[in-house]
């Protein structure tokens, strides 16, 4: 597993027309091989949940691992899964 | 009216809402930024969404739907001047409470807010509906009765002409909300949000630097303890005694803070100055400063 590409969002200053979902979905799609991941951190349970819901809502191959936490923000990995 | 009783009058927490999800009375309304990262994927079951932009904006000025238009959508949504209405939303909350003081200037009478939002339903695992499809309830019937913007907005004017009078920091208070690197001017406003750029960057001279988030719990996006609220507040000065004006970049977060002062701690004249930096920061010549110091 190759982590490809790493991300913050942070609901304490996210407001305005780009969703922190949006620029997650965005990061996720830089993934093109089986085994990249990209971790993410982030500190709103709602996103966790929607971020499940769209991966499955698009069928896409894609798993979430929870790794624990750093820093208070919960720490992702969506990995291709094939 | 005790201001327990009042809190717990305007907010609700979520097995209120869960035993009142089939209640005719009692409408959960979604209020969304963007509803295709958030009501589009999942909402509470039985809840209706308003779209923030589309619903209750203004369609050509930079300013909120009139009454004729309020009514019309309260009215599609299965809103009745007597219905309980519950709002929550994306964004922490913050459009919803947007929307609450919206409906407290049209004068609705029964408008809550659903403690932690989307994060608190969604921690608890409790009951949704995913994808967009809104349910449908009988046409309710809807007449605003009063407007009430007084009480509840303040515009660039009035603050200039307060700011160059001395006023700032003694009779009245205003509440900066937003980020310290947004108070102090080192950012505008986050690169990704274009739009939202202003000329300049700082605060409005005597302005207080007291973030938002400060009022939450981060964990469930709960509210703090009122008596935690009150410490926070009145140690940097910000007392009921002083009249308060809130204000953040677009609205959103001054008027979550307006709602912690108003509705959870009692204050007697606190209003939203919606016009906020992205006006502030755009008019030539308006006062500000940069730096940690009001």
């Amino acid at each position: 597993m190759r982590v490809i590409d790493s991300i913050k969002v942070d609901r304490t200053d996210s407001c305005g027309e780009r969703s922190p979902l949006f620029i997650i979905i965005k990061a996720i799609e830089k993934i093109k091989e089986c085994g990249e991941a990209v971790e993410i951190l982030m500190n709103d349970y709602d996103w966790y949940v929607s971020l499940k819901y769209i991966l499955q809502i698009r069928g896409l191959d894609y798993k979430v691992e929870d790794k624990g936490k750093q820093d208070n923000f919960m720490k992702v990995q969506v990995i291709k899964d094939c | 009216m005790s201001q327990t009783t009042q809190q717990q009058q305007v907010v609700v927490d979520t097995q209120w809402v869960l035993s009142h999800l089939k209640d005719p009375k009692v409408r959960v309304v979604e209020v969304d930024y963007d509803p295709n990262t958030a009501y589009n994927i999942w909402h509470i079951t039985g809840a209706v969404l308003i779209r923030w932009r589309e619903d209750l904006r203004h369609p050509v000025l930079r300013d909120f739907i009139e009454p004729p238009q309020f009514e019309k959508l309260m009215e599609s949504k299965g809103i009745s001047n007597d219905t309980t209405v519950v709002l929550y939303g994306d964004y922490n909350n913050w459009f919803a409470v947007y929307a609450f003081w919206l409906f407290k200037a049209y004068g609705h009478e029964d408008v809550r807010v659903l403690n932690g939002g989307r994060t608190k339903w969604a921690k608890e695992g409790l009951p949704t509906e995913q994808g967009p499809k809104e349910p449908s309830y009988p046409k309710g019937s809807y007449k605003v009765k009063k407007i009430d913007w007084g009480t509840h907005r303040a515009f660039f004017w009035e603050i200039l002409q307060r700011v160059n009078k001395g006023e700032v920091g003694k009779s009245l208070v205003l509440v900066d909300v937003r980020s310290p690197k947004e108070y102090t001017g080192e950012i505008r406003a986050p690169p990704e949000y274009a739009d939202e750029q202003t000329q300049v960057g700082g605060h409005i001279p005597g302005a207080v630097n007291i973030p938002w988030s400060q009022a939450v719990n981060p964990e469930t996006g709960e509210f703090k303890p009122v008596e935690e609220l009150r410490r926070l507040y009145e140690s940097a000065g910000v007392t009921p005694d002083k009249e308060v004006i809130t204000y953040c970049r677009i609205g959103e977060r001054a008027s979550h803070t307006w709602f912690v002062l108003k509705y959870l701690l009692g204050y007697p004249a606190v209003r939203v100055y919606d016009g906020s930096w992205a006006e502030w920061g755009n008019v030539v010549s308006a006062p500000l400063k940069k730096g940690q110091e009001p």
